[in-house]
């Protein structure tokens, strides 16, 4: 008898990056290698945890762009050209290590890993993720999720509700169209809840959201389990569920966490910069901006900036031993728990998926050991989704949860501070121009439909957390200044179109061709009475 | 000095790995620190963001500045801080002049922060601008406040235009402890539908409290609470 379960959630999400007219956008690249360090790595995880009738439970959140994004033809066919260049190169690390024995078996198991890639995408999965995710998901064992259309930072878009509700919709409405059923979770972009949030959810058939620990501990009445079950949202009933410090930190914390091991691949040292350039040229910027290519021949070693190579067979024992460890925790605080509660708690570990193989490497074999530990190797707890401990749980308490989020400081500052607070301004005044747009005309000919569905695109993409988030980070920020400013620029132009009566049929061909994500989007999801 | 020979040889070490790898680029090697202080605590969107990349210019887009608007918003930053961002158009502007004659000046308008519950507690902060923005130190957590924008020279107050009500969030336990519970079950929400004796929208969960529960038997909160 099972004392209780561990929750694991993983959120997979990049901003949706495609840039028709530039092959070589250095942006896409981050969708690239998200595909061949996380999302492909899971896939295959869950794949042989399957085969060998594993009984696990995972949660994976899907953002729409993510979706999208693989959803695209353009974009996937240039990831299939990106991943043979990427062998080609493992190809030749092959050769040019060959007389160095501290390299040449972390080139084979690149080499090995580029080309096992491809044929599990392109051979076994016909070149669609999607299908992959929905043969996973078909099995019972992977709950699929999903999160607001474009990431949409909830509590900052403003007081109305309507654009709050049309990222929900898109979302939801995409994940139905591609997976064929409704999603029974949420995950809120970066945890952030504000009351009134719960009640849009309710509205699209969602049971539950994640938020971060203090958003149930500081709930209001205080939650009899703490972050241990999950506790009802007065009014809509959606269940909202906490995350648990002690498991986060251990995977989460640069100092204390498991992925800051010495024997862990360096992600700091690429061939890509180590690297001659005669040697590297055709596989970096065509520019000659160098950049990470994936291959990295050391291992994290210490903190200073000499490194040693990379031993793979010492990092897979290590990820053994982490996962041991993982479980041993969650066995003794399931027990402490289970001891005082008279109820099974659970433990729920929310982590960014692309933590597991981009960042840590090593992250996607620690899940593999974990999950075959946790069913093989011990019975005071197993995995559960969170709606599975709903049906199993449906008498919660009723408590509202506190506003929160999971970025730096628990609350709102990391997207509303002084790099990034001009933003709301323009993006509040969009909403409001959009949700009046679409009130005056709920009929519209194919064109002033056209023009509007594009609009909402537009607004939707500025409406992108990670805007704000990268402006806040001090890399990158002229990227998501410019993304900002040119989604609201070609929404004010799609406004005034309709205002003045006017049409641009090339100009709004063009962006519908650019930003072209979420096709069968209605504007009239903006509409204040559907 | 040991140590100086510990440091050297160490430095030593790492050249002569590096060889191996060929020769990096000089002009590269402080690339190889950028990753030393990841936080992982923070949201972590920015995985995927590389440190180096081509230099994007300055965007250069032509977005509106202002709307000629009459507004004042209200967002919540955290517990202790608000946003306040707000536009007086200058057609309301010209009217107001007339109306207030000497009064109405840049440096007489004024952002008051006004507690909901209590309308004796508020604090003025001179911003003195048409169209600006300004980040609050607020007193209390778990607090609802409002603005009003308008016009003062440390008297009178001429309140011109509303904010939005937020409400900042806790920092801390809820006071509240006694218990609410409620069961949330499809097949029992589709009896209530149909019966249609509920007092209530027929889409709401049943509520109850948790001495029901404990008295109906069917539920597992028999044992002693924590």
């Amino acid at each position: 008898m099972y004392k209780g379960y561990l929750c694991l959630v993983l959120h997979a999400h990049l901003p949706y990056v495609r840039h028709l007219d530039d092959e070589h956008c250095l942006e896409e690249r981050w969708f690239y290698e998200a595909v061949t360090e996380t999302y492909l790595p899971l896939i295959d995880v869950i794949r042989k945890l399957l085969e060998d009738n594993v009984d696990f439970r995972l949660t994976i959140s899907l953002s729409p762009t993510l979706i999208s994004m693989m959803n695209d033809e353009l974009l996937m066919h240039r990831y299939k050209n990106h991943l043979e260049e990427l062998i080609e190169l493992a190809e030749k690390e092959l050769a040019r290590t060959r007389n160095m024995p501290e390299f040449h078996y972390t080139a084979q198991m690149y080499e090995r890993r580029f080309t096992n890639a491809y044929r599990l995408l392109f051979d076994t999965y016909q070149g669609s993720l999607i299908k992959a995710f929905r043969q996973l998901f078909d099995s019972g064992k992977l709950e699929l999720i999903t999160t607001c259309a474009t990431h949409g930072y909830l509590p900052l878009l403003g007081v109305q509700d309507e654009p709050i509700r049309a990222q929900i919709a898109v979302g939801v409405n995409l994940f139905e169209e591609t997976f064929g059923r409704r999603p029974q979770g949420m995950w809120l972009p970066e945890c952030a809840y504000n009351p009134g949030h719960d009640h849009i959810l309710k509205e699209f058939g969602i049971r539950y959201f994640f938020t971060d620990t203090h958003g149930i501990m500081y709930a209001s009445r205080r939650p009899r389990y703490g972050v241990y079950a999950p506790i009802y949202c007065p009014g809509s009933a959606v269940a909202a569920f906490g995350r648990d410090v002690e498991s986060s930190k251990q995977v989460w914390s640069a100092q204390e966490g498991y992925p800051g091991d010495p024997d862990y691949r360096e992600f700091y040292r690429d061939i890509g910069y180590d690297l001659d350039y005669d040697y590297i040229k055709d596989y970096i910027h065509p520019e000659g901006i160098r950049l990470d290519t994936g291959i990295k021949y050391y291992r994290i070693t210490g903190k200073g900036e000499y490194k040693e190579p990379y031993q793979p067979d010492w990092a897979q024992e290590k990820a053994a031993l982490h996962a041991g460890n993982f479980m041993f925790n969650r066995e003794k605080q399931i027990a402490h728990l289970a001891g005082v509660f008279d109820r099974k708690p659970i433990v729920v570990a929310p982590y960014d998926a692309e933590l597991f193989g981009h960042w840590w490497f090593e992250g996607p074999d620690f899940l593999n050991y974990l999950l075959r530990k946790i069913h093989y190797d011990q019975k005071i707890f197993r995995t559960a989704t969170a709606s599975e401990y709903l049906d199993e749980y449906p008498v919660n308490q009723v408590s509202l949860p506190n506003p929160s989020s999971w970025g730096h400081k628990g609350y709102n500052e990391v997207w509303l501070e002084g790099s990034n607070d001009w933003i709301y301004r323009h993006l509040h005044k969009a909403g409001e121009r959009m949700v009046d747009m679409a009130n005056r005309h709920l009929q519209a000919d194919d064109t002033r439909r056209r023009i509007m569905n594009q609009a909402a695109r537009e607004l939707l993409l500025a409406q992108s957390s990670d805007w704000a988030f990268i402006m806040r980070t001090g890399t990158m920020v002229n990227y998501a200044v410019r993304r900002t400013k040119q989604h609201i620029h070609n929404f004010t132009r799609l406004y005034y179109l309709m205002q003045e009566g006017r049409q641009d049929e090339e100009w709004l061909q063009s962006l519908e061709r650019s930003n072209n994500l979420f096709p069968r989007i209605d504007y009239r999801i903006y509409a204040s009475n559907r | 000095m040991s140590s100086y020979f510990v440091a050297l040889a160490l430095v030593v070490l790492a050249l002569f790995s590096l060889r191996f790898v060929n020769s990096p680029e000089k002009d590269l090697a402080s690339e190889n620190t950028r990753g030393s202080q990841q936080d992982f605590n923070l949201e972590a969107a920015e995985e995927l963001v590389p440190a180096k990349s081509r230099p994007v210019p300055p965007a250069v887009i032509d977005i509106p500045e202002y709307y000629h608007d009459l507004r004042l918003s209200l967002l919540v930053r955290d517990p202790k801080w608000l946003f306040a961002y707000w536009e007086i158009n200058p057609d309301f502007w010209r009217d107001i002049s007339q109306q207030h004659g000497r009064l109405a000046r840049y440096e007489n308008i004024t952002l008051r922060i006004m507690e909901l519950a209590n309308e004796m507690a508020y604090f003025d902060i001179r911003v003195g601008n048409l169209i600006g923005s300004w980040h609050i130190q607020v007193p209390r957590p778990d607090t609802p406040y409002y603005g009003i924008l308008g016009l003062s020279n440390g008297g009178e107050f001429i309140p011109l235009l509303m904010s939005n009500t937020v409400i900042t969030p806790r920092n801390d336990l809820s006071a509240l402890g006694d218990e609410e519970w409620m069961l949330v079950s499809e097949y029992e929400q589709k009896i209530i539908k149909r019966i249609g004796l509920i007092p209530f929208d027929a889409t709401s969960p049943f509520m109850f409290r948790k001495d029901d529960i404990s008295k109906d038997g069917d539920h597992d909160q028999k044992k002693q609470k924590p």
